[in-house]
């Protein structure tokens, strides 16, 4: 989901943006995982490192139509997910936050 | 002690702004300069985001709302996508939204279609989806590992 997901939708918004002859942006979501390898996430950082291959060489695809396309890769926050990994991990949100 | 704000504008720009006053909350604090600056560029801006259920989404969603961003809203619960738009009051009308799986590529096409068509076009596409799993490589499903790339 994390990466093919991330694929098709870019993908229909750059069609888009494309067709209409407009300049627009393209934002990715990484994590921090997309930069720092954890144990037992190796789907989820793999999956994150692939956006952010992505974001790149579609940035350079696009950029002659005026979109940029760029990835952000945010540390921890404290959202549902966060609260999902902490408990996997039999630790508190709080030592992550 | 600054407060920093970083909005995702796609631009690597860290906004730094005043610390609110004491007893008064981030989000209560009036708009200074570079927040106005900030909220000119947004209004009006068409924004397609998935993943607006929930976690940094439904952040997102928010922080472009309270700018006056006109927002397509997708994600795969609909109670999730609910709660969003209930959460964004009254002053952000009632954005576009969508039930959407963001692996069906004919229903990802229709919905951005469907979202630009409406709001008369497209200026930033924010991909917020994504799901998270646990679970040691030895001991990894092939299945779990589709379901989190794929």
């Amino acid at each position: 989901m994390n990466a093919t997901g991330t694929f098709l939708v870019a993908k229909a918004a750059a069609r888009v943006m494309i067709a209409a002859g407009t300049p627009g942006s393209i934002v990715n979501i990484s994590l921090i995982s997309g930069k720092v390898r954890d144990p037992t996430l190796a789907h989820y950082s793999a999956s994150k490192f692939a956006v952010i291959g992505f974001t790149q060489s579609l940035a350079r695809e696009v950029a002659e139509h005026g979109i940029t396309v760029n990835a952000i890769c945010p540390g921890i926050v404290a959202t549902p997910m966060i609260d999902h990994l902490a408990r996997a991990w039999g630790r508190s949100v709080a030592e992550f936050v | 002690m600054e407060a920093r704000l970083v909005d995702g504008l796609g631009r690597g720009q860290t906004h730094w702004i005043r610390p609110p006053p004491q007893g008064m909350s981030l989000s209560a604090r009036p708009f200074g300069r570079t927040e106005t600056r900030v909220m000119a560029q947004i209004k009006g801006h068409r924004i397609f985001l998935t993943g607006a259920g929930g976690g940094m989404g439904r952040c997102i969603a928010a922080m472009f709302a309270k700018r006056g961003a006109t927002l397509g809203l997708t994600d795969s619960s609909e109670r999730d996508l609910g709660q969003t738009i209930a959460s964004l009051g009254a002053e952000a009308g009632i954005p576009w939204s969508r039930v959407l799986d963001v692996t069906d590529a004919s229903a990802v096409d229709a919905a951005v279609r469907g979202f630009a068509a409406e709001a008369g076009g497209l200026d930033l596409v924010v991909n917020a989806a994504g799901i998270l799993a646990v679970a040691k490589v030895v001991d990894m499903d092939p299945a779990e590992w589709r379901r989190v790339l794929e």
